[in-house]
């Protein structure tokens, strides 16, 4: 699909499922996106659509009872000096084998949600970092203390020497995500993948740390993989822009044109319902009917028809949409796009009619 | 009540709608205790002479970092946490202004009928253990309004008026989403007819599709009960959708107070003018750089001197460091608490 030269992850047809008591719940439904070399993805949806599980199927780290049942991760690793690339399959990995641990943490760096749970509160910043930094690299402690408060020198720690010997509880909320950043950043990574990394923090202080990342992403030139459900911070940060709904992704497209130029239901219905400063009057917002149901009981045919203003009854209730490639690459998984079926279907209706 | 803002005197600007409530310098300090004999060494100034007024059918929001104050002063508004100091007047439908500071407990409880909160945390604020009819009801219960088949009439009819069947008055918190929980809340908070209720981050914790379906609710519910509103938010583009007035506080104190629109478009404080740059525009078109603000807010035990914002403020003087700027109009219903509101030329974002 995208050249490979320029593709650093690409996600194909990802199943996962978790199995669970009450039965399975099939988190991932086929998700389809790539990350290009130096850009920074989004990934935007509401809660329990899999944005997360996404992030950590990437990481090949799920829970216990979670398993890729189908479905490809691959991971390009790219040679600095002889500038090949060699394509890594992360789901045939054993999340805790050695390939899968030279690249978690090293090549593929993550981010988490919460910065007041993600640190252990019992060791010291600097120890925290250490164990990323001497796992992967292979340093003395005093170089590795080095590396480490250089890293938090490179996310703006004030006083990186003694931050580095603080525990989490002596720092801020903003200061225990950048702690996560240099954590994360220590060992180079080609690609960093960030669960919602500022959605815990303040408005000020998520205007710090997402003007951290973006400056740090172009100097490093990694790749991000940016998973949120704030439509303006996707605006901000990122280059591309994949909408998932219900473990799918629906729609993947350039940031422009997500916001500009949706196609899919879902995204301009999610772009109407924001509220937004420039609205003159106090009107009432657009809103998207129902809500997004368990994903232990996912609808049939097009997982979001019982919500969708564009509904068709006999055909989204019914087919499955694949995923169509419009104009300037812009993927769509919508009945609305599939020429065949709406053909098929208004010859119907108007048979239906005209008898 | 009806009489007030109708004399000639008052400037034109003064509102002509009757004030609700009227907040004067309220402080709701806590003690920080230590060691053995549990001595008080000191306080948390969580809300240190706040004074603001909301008139009668109006939204007024009330806007601010995490720690800022905001839903300190709105509990202690309504009584659940007991003021410091200061005074807090409601002007009640039927018995004219009431010092609510002053009230003893079982004064408070009949007036509590008045006004209301909805609570932030859906998932916290709602007794697990008891059903949907048990919640709504409860209010009605302890007031002895109703029993029997009349509450639950009253409970079927809340439910229908927050857009939830009645059906669902024997189910339990669990079976329901965090927005259908919101829901529930404003049903509670409805059940005695009040005529205000404090909204404490109402939709902070929902989604964003489910949040303009609570928002809406909100503003439904207004029109159709006459409410009046002290809306406490984070979220910027949320305050401006549904706030008529706002007030931004900033460690324990307003900074700036001002009619919504005239706020967003032009702030007196630096601190406004920072937390709208801060704004995430949901548009890739409009990128800009925004001022970014050093540090973090400060400890409200152990705030800076002078103006509180000082320390982060690029417009900072030697005086900002020294002595606290107070409150002052400086354009007819728009006041700030800065030293230089009127020399600095500020960017809204309208």
């Amino acid at each position: 699909m995208a050249d490979k030269q320029n593709t650093i992850l690409q996600v194909e047809n990802l199943h996962t499922h978790f199995f669970t008591e009450s039965g399975t719940i099939r988190a991932l439904r086929g998700v389809d996106f790539s990350v290009e070399r130096g850009k920074v993805l989004g990934i935007v949806g509401e809660s329990g659509c899999g944005k997360s599980v996404t992030a950590q199927c990437i990481m090949n780290m799920l829970p216990g009872n979670g398993r890729m049942v189908d479905g490809k991760i691959t991971y390009y690793r790219q040679d600095s000096i002889s500038n090949q690339t060699e394509a890594i399959d992360i789901t045939s990995l054993q999340p805790r084998g050695k390939a899968m641990r030279a690249i978690r943490g090293n090549e593929i760096a993550m981010i988490f949600q919460e910065p007041m749970t993600s640190l252990d509160p019992v060791y010291t910043v600097g120890s925290q970092l250490l164990e990323a930094i001497t796992l992967h690299q292979n340093v003395t402690k005093k170089e590795g203390r080095e590396i480490g408060i250089e890293a938090l020198a490179k996310v703006n720690m004030p006083e990186p020497g003694r931050t580095f010997d603080a525990y989490p509880h002596q720092l801020s909320g903003g200061q225990r995500q950048r702690v996560m950043i240099a954590i994360a950043l220590s060992c180079n990574p080609t690609l960093l993948i960030a669960d919602e990394p500022t959605t815990a923090l303040d408005v000020t202080t998520q205007a710090q740390i997402l003007d951290l990342m973006r400056a740090l992403q172009e100097e490093t030139q990694m790749s991000i993989v940016f998973i949120t459900h704030d439509l303006g911070v996707v605006a901000e940060m990122c280059d591309d822009v994949a909408v998932m709904y219900l473990g799918k992704v629906v729609e993947q497209t350039t940031v422009d044109a997500t916001f500009h130029n949706p196609q899919h239901p879902y995204t301009r219905a999610l772009l109407r319902s924001i509220p937004r400063l420039t609205d003159d009057v106090q009107g009432r917002l657009n809103v998207i009917k129902g809500r997004v149901p368990d994903p232990s009981v996912v609808p049939p045919g097009c997982a979001f028809h019982p919500r969708c203003p564009e509904m068709i009854p006999g055909l989204c209730d019914v087919h499955t949409p694949e995923m169509k490639t419009l104009a300037g690459n812009q993927q769509v998984r919508c009945l609305l796009y599939d020429d065949d079926l709406m053909a098929k279907s208004t010859t119907r209706t108007a048979l239906a009619e005209s008898s | 009540m009806a009489e007030r803002g109708t004399n000639p005197h008052n400037s034109a600007v003064v509102d002509t709608r009757t004030n609700l409530l009227e907040v004067t310098d309220l402080k709701m300090h806590f003690p920080i205790r230590k060691g053995f004999l549990r001595r008080v060494v000191g306080y948390v100034k969580a809300v240190d002479g706040v004074s603001f007024s909301i008139a009668k059918g109006d939204t007024f929001g009330l806007v601010g970092e995490s720690g800022c104050g905001k839903t300190t002063t709105g509990r202690t508004i309504i009584r659940l946490l007991d003021p410091t100091d200061g005074q807090i007047v409601y002007y009640d439908r039927t018995e004219g202004p009431i010092h609510i500071e002053n009230l003893a407990p079982d004064e408070m409880r009949t007036f509590r009928r008045d006004m209301q909160i909805m609570f932030q945390d859906p998932y916290a604020s709602l007794n697990p253990r008891l059903t949907l009819r048990q919640i709504v009801g409860e209010p009605l219960i302890i007031n002895k309004i109703a029993k029997g088949k009349e509450l639950d009439d009253r409970v079927a009819e809340l439910l229908r008026s927050v857009g939830l069947s009645p059906e669902y008055m024997n189910r339990y918190p669990h079976a329901f989403s965090g927005g259908q929980r919101q829901r529930i809340g404003l049903a509670r908070a409805l059940a005695l007819n009040p005529e205000f209720i404090v909204a404490d981050e109402p939709v902070s914790a929902l989604d964003v599709s489910v949040q303009a379906q609570v928002l809406n609710l909100i503003e439904d519910l207004q029109e159709q009960f006459g409410l009046t509103y002290l809306f406490i938010a984070h979220n910027m583009s949320v305050i401006k959708h549904t706030c008529d007035h706002v007030a931004v506080m900033y460690v324990g104190r307003i900074v700036e107070i001002s009619e919504t629109k005239e706020l967003f478009r032009n702030p007196l404080h630096p601190y406004t003018e920072a937390l709208l740059s801060a704004i995430p525009n949901p548009d890739p078109r409009q990128r800009k750089s925004r001022i970014i603000l050093e540090g973090d807010v400060p400890n409200p035990a152990r705030p800076p001197s002078g103006c509180y914002f000082h320390p982060r403020c690029a417009y900072a003087k030697e005086i900002c460091s020294q002595e606290s700027p107070p409150l002052q109009e400086y354009a007819p219903g728009h006041s700030a608490a800065c030293h230089f509101a009127n020399e600095l030329s500020l960017t809204g974002v309208l």
